[in-house]
C-alpha cells in the first residue's frame, strides 16, 4: 500500500541517509570546531573571568559597590534574574508542551533550547545569592530542620520562589540529561579516549534495546508531564515578588499571565539569536528549515501580542483605579527621566513586534535574527521598567530617588551573557546540539519507514 | 514498652553508639575527623578584663546616671541632661524647655579619634606665652564667654601682665542688639522674649540657629500652634524654619526688611511718618494684629538702628519682652579677626575661621581641634571641664565636667589659671547645689530701661538697598565653621535645603533664572546630577567661590551664603556681586522632590477644621490580629509643631548607634538616618514631615521577609532581628513609607573607624556606641525600633518594683529632644495615656491610609492661622 508522503515531509529538506544525517548531526562534537565558536568561546570566557571578578568585589566590599539604594533597593540584580528566568522558558516549553502536542518540529530544536534553560537558570540563579546582603546564610531561605525550629516565612514570595527556581532547575536538568543519554550512548561508541570514558559513565549503560526505549519514552513523556506546569508557574512565582508587593506599578493581578507570556516571548527570542547564527556557522539549514524558524517567529508574536496587551491595559488600570499614585507611577515612565526607556520598550514590543504578522518579515532571517536580539532589549527594559522605575517613584515624594547602576552592575551582566556563551559553546562541543535520536526517528518517520 | 520489637537492640544503639554516620570508623579516621572538626571551630576570643578589686564609689557594672549641667554653644549656656552609662557620656536631653543640636553632636567631638594627639606641652607653652608677654604685647583672642569667672581671671591676668591685649572674636555677632538698645534706652541690654505669651509674633528675619534663644523661641512659639493658636507672621530675607512656621510670609530683601520695619514703626506711630507702602495690605492687616497683644522678634544681624527700631514698636506694643545686662562683658565682634592679623604675637582661642600665624614672633591657636600652629594645644571638651556660662535669657548655670579630659585638653579658664601659675577652684558648694537640683546658679539681672524720645533724629542709618545683597548665615549644623568637624552636624540635612556636607550660595527661583541658570539646574535635578554651577561671590574686599543652590522661599535680590564657608570680618550683610566661573560643584540633598502633587502625605488644616470630628481610619484584613501584650505602643507626631529642625533625627542617630555614610553614600540615596525630615513646598509654605518606621500592624515588610528577619511583637512593635536578616532588601522595597535603612557597607565599621573599618577596634569612637543598642553590620536592614531598648529598660525597672509601667516613663529620643514637643510616645491600653487624646483629636490621620498598613505612628494635621483681613495669595508674595 501506498504511503501518502508525511505532512511534515519538508521539516528535513535535502537528501539524506540515516548515516549521512548522524554524521551531519555530530559534526559540532566530532569535526574541529568553526572560527566563530573559538571567538564565542574567548569571548565568554574573558566575560566569565570579569563575572567572577565583579562577584568576588560584591562580596569583599559589600553591596554598596551596586547602585542600588534606599527607594530602589532593588536594580540591576533583579532586573537580570527576571530577565534570564524569562529566557530559559522557551526550551522548557519547547520540551514539554510540545512534547505532549506531539509537533514534530521540535525536535531539531530541543536539545539547545534546553541547554539554553539550563544556562540561563544557572545564570538568574547567581542574583538572588549575591543581591543578598549577607549571602553566607543564603540556605536560611531554604526548609531545612533546624534546632531552633526555624523555617522560611511562607508568607513571603521569595520563599516560593526559592522553591519555583529549585524545581525549575531539577526538571530542566534532568530533561535535557535524560533526552541526551541515546545519544551519549552513541558518542561512546564512537569515541576514544577519555571521551568515550566520559560518555561511557554519563550514558548510564544505554545500549538502545527494545525495553531501554520502551522506558526512556514512558518516562520523557512523565517528566513533560511534570514540567509543563512548570512553564507556567515559574514566572508566575517571579511575578509575584512584584503583585504581591504595595509599590505602584506592582501591585497588579494580571501579573502571572503578563510575566509568563513575557517569559515565552524573551525565551523565543533568544532561542532564534542562538539558532540563526548555529543553523548557518554548522551548516544546519536542512534540520532547522525555514518552516522551523516562521513555527517559532509565530509563537513570539503570539506571546508578544500577550505581553503588548498588558501593557495597554496597565496604562488604562493605573487610570481607571482612580489612585493617584498609580498614576503618577504611569506618568512617570512615561515622561520622567526614564521615559526614553518606557518609549523604546512600546516601540519594540508593540509596535515592532507587529511586523512578524507578515511572512515577509518572518522568512527574512536578517530581520528575523536584528528583531529577536530587540525583543530580548525589549524585555530587559520592560523589567528595567517594571523593578527600578517603580521603585524610584513609589509614595511619598521625599523619599523619590533616582538609580545609577555602576561598572559592578553592569560587569555582572555582561558576566552572566558570558558565562551562558561560554557554557553554550562548551556544551555544544561537547554534546550535540541536535537530538540525533530524536532527528533518526523523526527521518523514519517522515519518510514512512 | 520494653517488648516493643527491637527495642534492646535500638537500646544498644543509643546507649552504645558505635556507628558513625558515615560507617565504621579506625583510629586514624576519627583523629583526622576530631582535627577536622576543630579547624571548623570559631577561636575563642579572649578579652582582656580585670574585675575591680575595690569597687569604686558611684560606679556600677551596666549602672546608668543622669547629670545635669550647663553646655556652652557660642558662648551660651544650654542646661542639658547627661546619660552616663559607665562613665561614658552617651546622652543629651534639653533640661527644660529646648536645645540647640549642637550639645547633643558634640559627643562625637567628645570622643573624635582626630582630637588625639602627643600629651600636649602646656607647661612649656605657658612658660613661652609669658616670655612672649615679657617681650612685647601679645594678644589674646577669646570666644564669646559668658562666665563671670573667667572675667575675673582675666582682669588678674591683665592685671599681673601689662603686654596682654584681649580681643573678642565671634563671626556672628550680637553687638548690633546692644548697640540697638543704647539708641533705644541709652544702655546696652540684651533683650529676653516670651514669645509663648504673646497672642501675635513677627518674626524679623529671625531663625533657630540664629538667635542664642533660636531654639528656645521655637519650642516656645510651637506650643502656641494648638488651638487657641498664636499668629505668626515672617518678614524674611532668608528662609528659615521659624519662618516656615509662620501664617503669612513677606519675603523681601535685607535692606527692605529694615525699611519694612521703619513703615510698621510709622504705622505703630513709633516714629513720626507714614509708611512708604502698605505691602499689598500686608502692613494695615499687621498693624491691626500685632495690637491685639503682638511683639517683634528680630534676627541678631538687623543694624544697630534696626533694632532700636524694633525695641521702640515692641515698648509700644508693651510686648512680653524683658531687658537684662548683656551677658558678654565685652562684646566678641567679627572684626577682632582683623586686630588678630595685625598682631605679631598671637593666641587664639576663638572658634571658627584662623587668621594667619605667618610671620608673628609668637603664634599659638588653641581649639578643641588645634590646628598648624607653632603651638597649637588642645581646648577641653565642654565635658571635659567645669565652667559657669549665662544661657540666652541671662542666667548664670554651672557647669561641671563630666569625664576627665581624654586627651589632655584645658579650658580657656584653665588656661588663664595656668597663665596665671594657679590651680582652678573646683565647684563651690552652691554650683553643686545649682546642679543636683537642676537650677541655674543665679537669675539674670533684669534692667530698668524706658524708651527715649526723639529716636527717629538719633537713628543710624538703616540699610541701604543694592540689586544684590549678600546675608552671611550661621549654616544650621556648622554654625560659623565651628562644628565642620562633626560628621554627625555635616551629614544633618539643612533646614530647607536638605543639603548635607556642603555650604551653597542660595538664591531665589526667580533670582537663578534671571541668572539664566534655572534651567540648566531643573535639569540637573531631573537626572539626579548632583553639579551645580560654582560662582564667584564678591562682598566688599572678599569674595568665595560657592555652588549655587536655588530655594523657592527665596525674594528676588537677596542672597544667603553661610558663615561656615564665607567668612567676613567687617559685618555680615553686604552688598554682592555674583560672577560664573563656568565650573560646577557637587551639592548632595537628600532629597530632590520638594512638590507634594496630589500626595496628601501633610494635612494642612485650619482651626476650625481641626476642631470636627476625626475621621474613622478603614480596616480591612484578612488575617486575624496579632495576640495583644500588656501595652500596645504608639506614637502620635504632631505636625503643627513640629519645625523640621532635624534634633530627632540626630537624637534618634545618636541614640541608636546609626552611623554617618559620607556625602558620596548620601548622593546614593543611602544615608542611614532612621528618621527622615521630609520637607516640602506648598501654597501654605515649606511643610516638614518626620516620616520613620510607622510600626504597621499590618505591615508590609514582615509579610515578604523569606527568612522572619522582622517580626511582629505582641506590643505592637515591628521588630528587626539584625542577626537573622540576610538582606534581600525585599521588606524595603515593599515599605511604603520607604522607612528602612540598608547596610550597603560596613557603616558602622567605617564610622566607628574614622572611615577605616579595620581601625574600629581600637577607636575611641566605640566609646560613643550605646551599649544597649546593637552596632548593625554589613548587610543586614535596620530601621525605627522606638526606642525598644528604652522600653525594656522601664520594663525591668518596673519589674523591680513589681508595678506596670508608667504613664509616660518610656520617652523616646527623638521625644526627648524635640523642642515642639511635636513626638508623643504612649501606650494605647493606657487610658491616661494623652495619646489616647491625640488619636481622636479632628486632625489625626494616618500617613498612607490607602496602603491598609494600620499604623502605630500617625499623624496630627499641621494647622495655620491665617489671618481672614489678608487674601490667600497675599500672604504669600
Amino acid at each position: 500500500m501506498a504511503k501518502e508522503p508525511h505532512p511534515d515531509r519538508d521539516l528535513i529538506q535535502g537528501e539524506w541517509t540515516e548515516r549521512t544525517l548522524v554524521e551531519k548531526l555530530l559534526e559540532p562534537v566530532e569535526k574541529p570546531p568553526p572560527r566563530p565558536w573559538k571567538v564565542v568561546l574567548a569571548v565568554g570566557f574573558a566575560l566569565t573571568l570579569a563575572w567572577l571578578y565583579a562577584i568576588f568585589v560584591t562580596f569583599v566590599q559589600g553591596l554598596g559597590t551596586w547602585g542600588i539604594n534606599q527607594p530602589v533597593a532593588w536594580g540591576y540584580d533583579i532586573v537580570h534574574f527576571v530577565w534570564w528566568i524569562g529566557i530559559g522558558h522557551a526550551g522548557t516549553l519547547i520540551s514539554a508542551i510540545l512534547v505532549l502536542m506531539r509537533q514534530n518540529w521540535r525536535d531539531s530544536l530541543n536539545r539547545v533550547t534546553e541547554a539554553m534553560t539550563l544556562f540561563a537558570v544557572l545564570c538568574a540563579a547567581t542574583y538572588p545569592l549575591i543581591h543578598m546582603g549577607r549571602p553566607q546564610h543564603f540556605y536560611w531561605v531554604m526548609p531545612y530542620p533546624t534546632h531552633m525550629a526555624l523555617w522560611p516565612q511562607y508568607k513571603s514570595p521569595l520563599s516560593w520562589d526559592v522553591l519555583a527556581i529549585m524545581t525549575y532547575l531539577t526538571i530542566s536538568t534532568l530533561f535535557l540529561y535524560l533526552g541526551l543519554i541515546p545519544d551519549l550512548a552513541l558518542l561512546r561508541e564512537r569515541s576514544t579516549g577519555w571521551r568515550r570514558k566520559l560518555y561511557g559513565w554519563l550514558s548510564l549503560g544505554w545500549t538502545g534495546n527494545a525495553v531501554h526505549w520502551q522506558r526512556y519514552r514512558a518516562v520523557y513523556v512523565l517528566l513533560a508531564g511534570l514540567a509543563t506546569p512548570v512553564v507556567i508557574s515559574v514566572h508566575s512565582v517571579v511575578s509575584m515578588d512584584f503583585a504581591y508587593g504595595l509599590v505602584p506599578g506592582w501591585h497588579l493581578t494580571v501579573f502571572p499571565p503578563f510575566f509568563a507570556a513575557g517569559a515565552i516571548y524573551s525565551g523565543f527570542a533568544m532561542a532564534l539569536t542562538l539558532i540563526l547564527p548555529l543553523r548557518k556557522w554548522y551548516r544546519l539549514e536542512g534540520v532547522i528549515t525555514e518552516r522551523h524558524l516562521d513555527w517559532m517567529a509565530k509563537v513570539t508574536l503570539a506571546s508578544g501580542l500577550g505581553v503588548a496587551y498588558i501593557y495597554l491595559l496597565e496604562i488604562f488600570i493605573a487610570w481607571y483605579s482612580g489612585e493617584p499614585a498609580e498614576w503618577a507611577q504611569q506618568l512617570w515612565r512615561m515622561t520622567g527621566p526614564y521615559a526614553p526607556y518606557y518609549w523604546a520598550m512600546m516601540l519594540i514590543n508593540v509596535v515592532l513586534l507587529q511586523t512578524l504578522w507578515f511572512p515577509r518579515f518572518r522568512r527574512n532571517l536578517t530581520w528575523l535574527f536584528a528583531f529577536s536580539i530587540l525583543a530580548n532589549v525589549g524585555m530587559w527594559l520592560e523589567r528595567f521598567v517594571i523593578v527600578v522605575i517603580s521603585l524610584s517613584h513609589d509614595f511619598l515624594p521625599g523619599n523619590f530617588h533616582l538609580y545609577h547602576p555602576t561598572w559592578v552592575d553592569v560587569t555582572l551582566f555582561l558576566g552572566t551573557i558570558g558565562f551562558f556563551l561560554f557554557g553554550l559553546a562548551l556544551f555544544i562541543r561537547l554534546f550535540p546540539p541536535i537530538a540525533v535520536a530524536e532527528m533518526v526517528h523523526l527521518f523514519h518517520k517522515l519518510r514512512g519507514h | 514498652m520494653k517488648k516493643t520489637r527491637g527495642f534492646p537492640e535500638s537500646l544498644e544503639k543509643e546507649l552504645y553508639r558505635e556507628e558513625f554516620p558515615f560507617g565504621p570508623v579506625s583510629r586514624r579516621g576519627f583523629l583526622a575527623l576530631g582535627l577536622l572538626s576543630l579547624a571548623a571551630c570559631t577561636p575563642v576570643v579572649r578579652r582582656k578584663g580585670v574585675p575591680y578589686v575595690r569597687q569604686p564609689e558611684w560606679v556600677v557594672e551596666g549602672g546608668r546616671a543622669e547629670f545635669v549641667t550647663a553646655f556652652p554653644h557660642a558662648g551660651f549656656a544650654e542646661a542639658v541632661r547627661v546619660r552616663h552609662y559607665q562613665e561614658r557620656p552617651l546622652f543629651l536631653a534639653p533640661h527644660e524647655g529646648a536645645m540647640s543640636p549642637y550639645p547633643l553632636a558634640s559627643l562625637y567631638a567628645l570622643y573624635d579619634p582626630v582630637r588625639k594627639g602627643k600629651a600636649p606641652d602646656w607647661e612649656g607653652f605657658f612658660a613661652a606665652w609669658r616670655r612672649a608677654l615679657g617681650e612685647g604685647e601679645a594678644l589674646l583672642v577669646l570666644p564669646r564667654t559668658t562666665s563671670p569667672r573667667l572675667e575675673g581671671l582675666l582682669r588678674r591676668a591683665l592685671a599681673r601682665y601689662p603686654n596682654l591685649r584681649v580681643a573678642r572674636f565671634e563671626a556672628w555677632s550680637l553687638e548690633n542688639v546692644y548697640l540697638g538698645a543704647e539708641l533705644a534706652f541709652g544702655r546696652r541690654a540684651w533683650p529676653v522674649y516670651q514669645p509663648e505669651r504673646a497672642e501675635r509674633v513677627l518674626l524679623l528675619d529671625v531663625d533657630l540657629h540664629e538667635h542664642p534663644a533660636g531654639y528656645l523661641w521655637g519650642g516656645a512659639l510651637a506650643q502656641r500652634r494648638l488651638p487657641p493658636m498664636n499668629r505668626i507672621y515672617a518678614v524674611e530675607s532668608g528662609a528659615g524654619l521659624l519662618g516656615a512656621l509662620a501664617d503669612h510670609r513677606l519675603a523681601l530683601k535685607p535692606s527692605g526688611v529694615e525699611a519694612f520695619l521703619l513703615d510698621l514703626a510709622r504705622a505703630l506711630g513709633v516714629v513720626p511718618g507714614s509708611p512708604a507702602s502698605d505691602y499689598g495690605g500686608f502692613l494695615p492687616a499687621l498693624v491691626e494684629d500685632l495690637r491685639r497683644g503682638g511683639v517683634v522678634l528680630p534676627g541678631v544681624h538687623l543694624s544697630p538702628g534696626a533694632q532700636a527700631l524694633a525695641m521702640a514698636v515692641n515698648a509700644r506694643l508693651e510686648a512680653p519682652v524683658a531687658y537684662v545686662a548683656p551677658p558678654e562683658a565685652e562684646p566678641a565682634t567679627p572684626q577682632a579677626f582683623l586686630e588678630a592679623e595685625r598682631a605679631s604675637r598671637l593666641v587664639w582661642a576663638a572658634e571658627g575661621p584662623l587668621p594667619s600665624l605667618m610671620g608673628k614672633a609668637f603664634a599659638a591657636a588653641l581649639s578643641l581641634y588645634p590646628k598648624e600652629a607653632p603651638y597649637s594645644l588642645p581646648l577641653a571638651h565642654p565635658l571635659e571641664a567645669s565652667g559657669q556660662h549665662r544661657d540666652a535669657l541671662g542666667r548664670l548655670w554651672p557647669a561641671q565636667a563630666l569625664v576627665k579630659p581624654l586627651w589632655g585638653g584645658k579650658s580657656l579658664e584653665e588656661v588663664l589659671a595656668g597663665l596665671l601659675g594657679e590651680e582652678l577652684p573646683a565647684l563651690s558648694p552652691e554650683e553643686k547645689r545649682a546642679l543636683a537640683e537642676g537650677r541655674p546658679l543665679a537669675e539674670a539681672e533684669g534692667l530698668e530701661v524706658a524708651l527715649r524720645p526723639g529716636l527717629l533724629d538719633r537713628l543710624p542709618p538703616l540699610r541701604r538697598e543694592a540689586p544684590l545683597e549678600l546675608t552671611l548665615r550661621p549654616d544650621a549644623s556648622l554654625f560659623d565653621g565651628r562644628y565642620r568637624e562633626n560628621p554627625y552636624l555635616q551629614e544633618l540635612p539643612r533646614p530647607l535645603t536638605r543639603l548635607v556636607w556642603d555650604g551653597a550660595l542660595l538664591a531665589g527661583e526667580g533670582q537663578v533664572e534671571a541668572w539664566g541658570l534655572l534651567e540648566g539646574v531643573r535639569a540637573r535635578e531631573r537626572r539626579a546630577d548632583p553639579r551645580r554651577p560654582l560662582l564667584r561671590v564678591r562682598a566688599g574686599a572678599r569674595e568665595a567661590l560657592l555652588p549655587l543652590w536655588p530655594l523657592p522661599l527665596l525674594p528676588e535680590g537677596s542672597l544667603v551664603a553661610p558663615l561656615s564657608h564665607f567668612f567676613h570680618p567687617e559685618g555680615v550683610v553686604f552688598p554682592a556681586e555674583v560672577a560664573p566661573t563656568g565650573r560646577d560643584y557637587p551639592l548632595v540633598s537628600t532629597q530632590y522632590h520638594g512638590y507634594l502633587g496630589e500626595v496628601e502625605a501633610v494635612h494642612v488644616m485650619t482651626e476650625e477644621e481641626a476642631l470636627r470630628e476625626p475621621k474613622e481610619e478603614k480596616r480591612l484584613s484578612f488575617y486575624p490580629p496579632w495576640p495583644q501584650g500588656e501595652h500596645a505602643w504608639a506614637m502620635t507626631v504632631d505636625l503643627s509643631r513640629c519645625l523640621g529642625c532635624g534634633l530627632c533625627v540626630l537624637a534618634c542617630q545618636v541614640e541608636n548607634n546609626v552611623p554617618v555614610v559620607g556625602k558620596e553614600e548620601v548622593q546614593k540615596g543611602r544615608e542611614m538616618h532612621w528618621i527622615r525630615l521630609d520637607r516640602y513646598f506648598t501654597p501654605e509654605g515649606a511643610l516638614h514631615q518626620p516620616v520613620m518606621c510607622q510600626h504597621c500592624e499590618k505591615a508590609p515588610c514582615e509579610a515578604v521577609c523569606p527568612v522572619a528577619a522582622t517580626e511582629h511583637s505582641d506590643e505592637g512593635l515591628n521588630l528587626m532581628v539584625y542577626n537573622r536578616c540576610v538582606g534581600t532588601k525585599y521588606c524595603s522595597a515593599n515599605c511604603p513609607y520607604k522607612a528602612r535603612r540598608f547596610n550597603f557597607f560596613p557603616y558602622a565599621e567605617r564610622f566607628i573607624g574614622n572611615g577605616d573599618p579595620r581601625k574600629a577596634k581600637e577607636s575611641p569612637l566605640s566609646l560613643l556606641m550605646n551599649p544597649e543598642v546593637t552596632v548593625r553590620s554589613r548587610g543586614v536592614m535596620e530601621k525605627c525600633t522606638y526606642c525598644v531598648q528604652r522600653i525594656e529598660l522601664s520594663r525591668a525597672e518596673a519589674a523591680k518594683e513589681g508595678r506596670r509601667i508608667r504613664t509616660g516613663e518610656v520617652r523616646t529620643a527623638c521625644q526627648e529632644v524635640c523642642p515642639g514637643k511635636a513626638i508623643h510616645f504612649g501606650d494605647l491600653l493606657d487610658p491616661e495615656d494623652p495619646i489616647q487624646a491625640h488619636r481622636q483629636e479632628g486632625r489625626h490621620y494616618v500617613l498612607l491610609e490607602e496602603a491598609n498598613t494600620w499604623p502605630r505612628t500617625t499623624y496630627l494635621a499641621h494647622l495655620k492661622n491665617p489671618n481672614p483681613r489678608l487674601r490667600k495669595e497675599e500672604a504669600h508674595g
